[in-house]
């Protein structure tokens, strides 16, 4: 794997090259968090037919700006009763979470921070690290809104990750691997060629193409649920539970915690875009290929997604609990049976 | 089990209805008013402000004869007025649609922070002295700005005056009195 | 608050470097204001009117938040009883630092309609609280609510934070103390 990785062709396998690559996904975490939270402001203000914001520069595009300028000056409350470590602990854990998926997140067929071979299943476990910062969170503040609210995102996280891992169950027998670098090199081609149409193969996959458009379905209502978005926000509806897990928490602490959920976006998005719609490959054969292109490709395929996230919020209402259970367990895990099944079937068969 | 498929078709369906819907909304055109820059008193912004708008009072001091009235119909008492009898031969100067006056009105206040804007007052005034005006930007940092004492905003007597309209009175007072008791 | 009268001083509290700071910290502080979800009355009715399209708050990078954890001001919109005072009171205490107070309407600013007779009406909401901006009006146009918004963001925007130079709210004081 060492050379899927420019910047060791650059400088050599050395600490300064290690520190680097860790910095890098750091970067465009910065400046994605920047751009989606203006994106999620102003998608929900179009949305709504309003302006959004409009007063802090040109259009207001300078407005997350001011929103960090402003959360670093905020005081930053510990309650008098809270489990004071734990509470400190809580939004770092949540960030770590998140930031440690970006280790496997391949770029560029020249860029990933870390080519392990085992990528899919690493994201699968860090992925479900971030509940314990949730629970840790909601606990530690020593209020009853917190608290429910991390019980709850513990519930959800938890049975939404079968479903999850159920698919992913699947691209894993599809592709045969689980490197994530193999499985995009595997939907290498035209776009027929993505997972979501069922991989490469003869016209057989025709028949199958409703399963794995299903097990796409599955999958994003799973990230949605997995990153607490609406419809899955019940861990922080504000009409029930005043701020969910986050309800005590002010000023830095607080951003972490908005940070990490942004940042989470990003993850389940790029591994939709790797499992299922080609990573880094250029939909169009040859058509601006290359590493350079693939980051592009990369990057403006994950934003559909994020975008797809942010518009799926401003359109649907919450759920109830029951009906969240529902739909996980009733719903989502006989179809990713079924699915599974179907899509076994079809690597069988080509 | 055939309720459950329609079920999750539904739930699929009306979702997808529901983003056809908003991401028709995210495309039109947005119906905000942008306020500091459009003023809704502009006749060019985007709505003209009615004339019968509830908004700050303006009392014409030259038009005031001091008759209370208004205070007496304000239902939540905002409007102290005081007035000062004027002495014979030294009478306020008539107003100006020409009616005779008796009061100095030496002080008229409202107070904007009480005030209900039901505008009763207006409808009270035997002269159309207090009205309503299209003026409703006036937010500050003080409560007390709030108080309006239209006697000192538009300088319609000065304190050496009402000093000495009221000097004059009290005189004018005792000399009565005297004169009461004198004759017997 | 020009660039030009620092120059004389670049070092020192008033000079280039920690006056352009400030004016960068209070510049995030004033363009980005959450608010504090806090509808009591009558006047909350204008207030969701003023968040909704046709005036939209949040081209002040006002962003409504339901913990006071994480809200930098409160509109209180409505009539203040007795009984919600105390609520409201222990609300404004759980907010974080540096934190507003917007009063909307009449009664907020003076127990309004309620101020003679209403036996179970906090006359004044400045009676508990430091209030920043009064909003007048009964209830106040949503325009006039977005003029109180725009005078507060002013207030943050002039705020000494390395002098510590006394609060806008006292020189205030001191006119009042010549006005009456
Ligand atoms: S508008 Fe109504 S409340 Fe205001 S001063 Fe006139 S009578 Fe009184
Ligand atoms: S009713 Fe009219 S004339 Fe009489 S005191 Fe009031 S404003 Fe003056
Ligand atoms: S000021 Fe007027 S509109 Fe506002 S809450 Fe009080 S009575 Fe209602």
């Amino acid at each position: 794997m060492e050379e899927a990785n420019f910047v060791f062709n650059m400088i050599g396998e050395n600490w300064i090259a290690f520190a680097i690559i860790s910095l890098l996904p750091m970067i465009f975490l910065l400046a994605y968090a920047l751009i989606a939270i203006l994106g999620e402001l102003k998608i929900s203000a179009f949305i709504q037919e309003r302006l959004g914001p409009m007063r802090t520069g040109p259009w207001g595009i300078i407005q997350p700006v001011a929103e960090v300028v402003k959360l670093l000056q905020k005081e930053d409350i510990t309650p008098d009763s809270a489990n004071k470590p734990l509470f400190n602990l809580a939004p770092f854990i949540m960030f770590a979470a998140s930031y440690a998926g970006f280790a496997v997140i391949p770029f560029s067929s020249y860029f990933v921070p870390s080519g392990i071979n085992l990528g899919l299943f690493f994201l699968l476990a860090v992925g479900s690290l971030g509940i314990i910062g949730l629970l840790m969170g909601g606990w530690a503040s020593n209020n009853k809104y917190s608290l429910l609210g991390g019980l709850r995102a513990v519930a959800q996280i938890v049975s939404y990750e079968i479903p999850a891992a159920m698919v992913i169950l699947t691209i894993a027998v599809m592709a045969g691997s689980l490197d994530l670098q193999e499985i995009i090199r595997q939907q290498s081609g035209w776009f027929w060629n993505w997972f979501v149409f069922g991989g490469s193969g003869g016209w057989i996959k025709i028949i199958f193409l409703p399963f794995s458009f299903i097990m796409c379905i599955i999958y994003i209502i799973a990230s949605l649920a997995e990153t607490n978005r609406t419809p899955f926000d019940i861990p922080e509806g504000e009409s029930e539970l005043v701020a969910g897990y986050h309800t005590e928490y002010s000023g830095m602490k607080f951003a972490m915690f908005f940070f990490a959920e942004y940042a989470n976006m990003f993850i389940v998005s790029a591994i939709i875009t790797i499992i299922f719609f080609g990573g880094w490959n250029s939909p169009f054969g040859d058509f601006m290929g290359g590493p350079i292109w693939g980051v592009f490709w990369f990057v403006s395929k994950a934003f559909v997604f994020v975008f797809l996230q942010i518009w799926l919020r401003w359109t649907l209402p919450r759920l109830r609990v029951d009906q969240l259970m529902y739909v996980s367990w009733k719903v989502l895990l006989p179809f990713s049976f079924v699915c599974f099944l179907a899509l076994s079937l079809l690597v069988m068969l080509k | 089990m055939k309720d459950y498929f329609k079920n999750v078709w539904l739930g699929v369906w009306t979702a997808l209805i529901g983003m056809r819907i908003t991401i028709d909304h995210l495309f039109r055109k947005n119906v905000t008013v942008q306020y500091p820059n459009v003023h809704p008193k502009d006749k060019a912004g985007w709505m003209d402000m009615p004339s019968n708008a509830r908004n700050r009072l303006y009392v014409d001091m030259d038009e005031c004869n001091g008759c209370n009235s208004c205070a007496r119909a304000c239902p939540v008492n905002c409007i102290s007025i005081e007035t000062v009898r004027s002495v014979p031969g030294d009478a306020p100067p008539p107003l100006a649609s020409g009616g005779k006056r008796n009061l100095w009105v030496s002080q008229f206040e409202i107070d904007f922070t009480k005030c209900c804007f039901c505008s009763l007052c207006t409808e009270a005034c035997p002269t159309g002295a207090i009205v309503m005006t299209t003026e409703f930007e006036y937010s500050s940092y003080n409560r007390y700005d709030l108080v309006y004492n239209f006697v000192k905003l538009q300088n319609s007597m000065s304190d050496e005056k009402i000093a000495e309209v009221k000097e004059k009175w009290a005189e004018h007072q005792k000399e009565k009195k005297k004169e009461a008791v004198e004759p017997k | 608050m020009g660039l030009l009268n620092r120059l004389n001083d670049p070092i020192g509290l008033d000079g280039i470097i920690f006056g352009t700071v400030e004016d960068l910290l209070n510049w995030g502080r004033s363009k980005s204001d959450w608010y504090l979800q806090f509808g009591l009355a009558c006047c909350a009715i204008e207030f969701m009117a003023v968040n909704a399209s046709h005036f939209d708050m949040m081209r002040y990078g006002c962003i409504p938040r339901s913990s006071p954890r994480q809200a930098d001001f409160v509109i209180i919109s409505g009539t203040v009883t007795l009984k919600m005072a105390d609520r409201l009171k222990r609300v404004y205490e759980q907010m974080a630092e540096p934190k507003y107070v917007i009063a909307m309407g009449s009664c907020a600013n003076s127990g309004g309609p309620y101020w003679e007779h209403g036996y179970h009406v906090l006359k004044g909401v400045d009676r508990i609280l430091p209030v920043d901006v009064y909003v007048p009006g009964c209830p106040p146009r949503p325009e006039a609510l977005q003029e109180g918004l725009i005078l507060l963001q002013k207030k943050i925007r002039m705020e000494e934070i390395f002098r510590k130079r006394k609060r806008l709210a006292e020189e205030d004081l001191a006119n009042q103390m010549n006005y009456k």
